[in-house]
């Protein structure tokens, strides 16, 4: 390590800006830039606000439209129900859509290569997008769940079904921000990016349908084995697909930001000293293998020559 | 990128995992005669080279027998070259060269098909992540995050490099300070001007204190001034702080001034390597072969004349208007060449300027490549 001619090293910090770059040292790189970059954002708050105004006009709207006095009960499940969709909808389509554009900007504004370069391994960068997200679909929960305990508390749905439900959206929540990050890591180019915003899309309808009506099934039931004998099934049928077509989007996506290149032969030529073809090998096998004699010919047709400048001096 | 997978590691343990491991048989430089004249200068850097090696300078950075195919396109064919520290090395080439395709190569961004780059000893295709620890890249465009200061920019890219704590807000006060961007530390990087945003991306690239650069067009788009800030900072990385400095760009002016030597490449295979005043000589060399040496004359009037009376001269050949000059090429020997301008004198030139037309990286390039695509 060289040193950098530096007249007032630490000095700077000490003096201005030391709250901002104090985040803790074991946090995640990523998510510390995500959170500053999401705290000078408009979007996020703006979808907060709307998101809170809309469990409001849902609470006002349904207090004015209901007979509390005479079905305390059925106007508890009907508040939980409709929460629990508005819970729903922007986990399935604002935070993967969020989440999406993370991943797709590293590719749009080639900052994937620069970032590659760092200390930071693949999987920090993708925990690093995933906690970014979570924390977005965290304080969407915080928004909403107060308004969830006011449904419990109207009575007709029992704690276990309402935290049941909770689960149910978590896991879809979840399952939608890996769907998001990954389609986000494969849409390198613009028309990919398109069609990766479209399956997106339609992977958050399928999983906002499913998720919403099995949320409301659970709290609109009212014995918690009941629950169990529909949904647990349920969550098992759909959860094999969904995790199945996951696994493929993983694969393609990890793929991407790894910068595997498919344009690249599939072995790498050790040559010697002098330049001359020392060995063919598999380069991504396990077992190394010597190639075809006539694939090396392709290649090298005659012993490279020595070097392409000049001859050894003597 | 590259998980060593077990074969490879086993192809480590066969092969010398360093260029360091030997250093009689490196490729020097541009050795080779022209016309059967063996070229006096090449030969004392070649020998300058020998002896650094055998004082034992190991180079910071080695690119042996590189190839890189793209199905039946061969980017990089070959090439080798070497750089020790404190040197900067200018990479010219046409588009489409392979200058960028080596580069990223050597930054560990892509892998050869064959052939090995060595940075401080570590071999791209075993140890990239040794590599990256000592290697620093500026892409021709690199990406800057929207929402951003620049502070928290760097922030970002020394903590993605491991730095903590103190550690890591003085790797970013030394950036600051050494790019000159304290002021606009508080800045969004998206008001930052072309030649700040580069001043940026060099301290990114600088963050980790890496001992080798590879800047790829880093002086591209940027205005006069801004070139010139660059180059001071390129030349103090150099000399200064013994970092060895690999550059490409098409503004080879800018490259004759701060390169220590270049190597030239075309349609993925080197053509010359040697220090800038080798490369330039390399064109003289070439130039006299085919009939004189190059002299250039200004007058104050009468030019248009002085070019139909220089043809009607002995020993004169190719006899062109440059700048304000007439250039041309003279085969005659020193007293031929005074009584030239005795002659021209005596017919009532008034000569302003006579003299050796001084040879630029340009006209080297233009001399030694031959505009091929691939």
């Amino acid at each position: 390590m060289t040193p950098f001619p530096a007249d007032s090293a630490g000095e700077w910090f000490n003096l201005r800006s030391r709250a901002w770059t104090d985040f803790p040292d074991s946090w995640n790189p990523m998510l510390i830039r995500e959170i500053r970059r999401m705290l000078k954002g408009r979007a996020f708050a703006i979808t907060f606000l709307l998101l809170l105004l809309s469990c409001w006009a849902t609470s006002f709207f349904l207090v004015m439209s209901a007979d509390l006095a005479l079905d305390l009960i059925g106007a508890g499940r009907q508040f939980c129900s409709y929460f629990f969709v508005l819970l729903l909808l922007p986990n399935c389509f604002v935070v993967p859509l969020s989440m999406f554009a993370l991943a797709a900007e590293e590719h749009s504004e080639q900052t994937l290569e620069v970032l590659t370069l760092s200390t930071l391994r693949i999987g920090q960068i993708f925990s690093g997008f995933f906690w970014c997200g979570a924390l977005h679909a965290g304080i969407y929960y915080a928004a909403v769940v107060p308004f969830i305990c006011f449904s419990y508390l109207l009575r007709g749905v029992a704690l276990s079904n309402i935290l049941f439900a909770l689960v149910i959206a978590l896991l879809f929540t979840a399952y939608m921000m890996a769907c998001g990050m990954m389609l986000g890591a494969c849409s390198s180019g613009p028309i990919r990016k398109t069609f990766c915003v479209l399956v997106l899309v339609v992977m958050g309808a399928f999983a906002f349908s499913i998720s919403s009506t099995m949320a409301a099934a659970v709290v609109s039931t009212p014995s918690f084995l009941e629950v169990l004998s529909f949904a647990l099934p349920s969550l098992v049928c759909s959860g094999s697909i969904l995790v199945t077509i996951l696994l493929f989007i993983t694969g393609f996506g990890v793929g991407q930001f790894r910068l595997f290149d498919p344009l690249i032969a599939p072995y790498h030529v050790r040559l010697d000293e002098k330049g001359q073809v020392k060995r063919f090998s598999v380069r991504y096998g396990r077992i190394s293998v010597e190639l075809d004699e006539s694939l090396r010919k392709e290649y090298f047709p005659d012993p490279p020559p020595g070097t392409a400048t000049s001859p050894t001096p003597s | 990128m590259t998980d060593a997978t077990p074969d490879q590691e086993k192809m480590t343990d066969e092969v010398p995992a360093s260029a360091s491991d030997s250093t009689a048989d490196y490729p020097v430089v541009v050795t080779e005669e022209i016309n059967g004249q063996a070229p006096a200068e090449g030969e004392q850097l070649a020998a300058e080279e020998i002896a650094r090696d055998r004082a034992g300078e190991k180079p910071t950075l080695e690119i042996r027998n590189l190839h890189r195919f793209f199905g039946k396109l061969k980017a990089v064919n070959n090439v080798s070259f070497h750089t020790y520290a404190g040197q900067v090395m200018g990479f010219i080439g046409p588009n489409g060269a392979g200058k960028t395709t080596t580069m990223r190569i050597i930054a560990t961004l892509d892998l050869p098909t064959a052939g090995d780059a060595f940075v401080c000893g570590h071999s791209v295709v075993d140890d990239p992540e040794k590599v990256r620890r000592c290697l620093g890249f500026m892409p021709d465009s690199f990406g800057k995050y929207s929402n951003m200061d620049v502070v928290e920019y760097l922030d970002f890219f020394a903590r993605a490099y491991g730095f903590k704590g103190d550690e890591r807000r003085d790797a970013i006060d030394r950036v600051l300070v050494f790019t000159e961007l304290r002021k606009l530390a508080d800045k969004p990087i998206r008001t930052l001007s072309k030649g700040m945003s580069q001043r940026l991306g060099l301290g990114r690239t600088l963050i980790h204190d890496p001992q080798v650069l590879i800047l790829d067009e880093p002086a591209a788009g940027l205005d006069p001034r801004a070139r010139v800030e660059l180059r001071e900072l390129i030349h103090l990385l150099a000399t200064e702080m013994n970092k060895t400095v690999l550059i490409s760009s098409h503004i080879l002016t800018e490259l004759g001034e701060i390169c220590d030597s270049a190597a030239i490449i075309e349609a993925g295979q080197i053509l010359t390597h040697g220090t800038i005043e080798d490369l330039k000589r390399h064109r003289s060399r070439k130039t006299s072969a085919s009939g004189g040496i190059p002299l250039a004359v200004a007058v104050t009037s009468r030019s248009t004349e002085l070019r139909n009376w220089l043809l009607e001269q002995p020993f004169v050949s190719h006899v062109a208007p440059a700048a304000h000059r007439i250039v041309f090429e003279f085969a005659g020997d020193n007293t031929e060449r005074a009584n030239l301008l005795k002659r021209m004198i005596e017919n009532g030139f008034a000569v302003t300027e006579y003299a050796g037309k001084s040879e630029t990286l340009e006209d080297a390039f233009m001399s030694i490549t031959e505009g091929i695509v691939q």
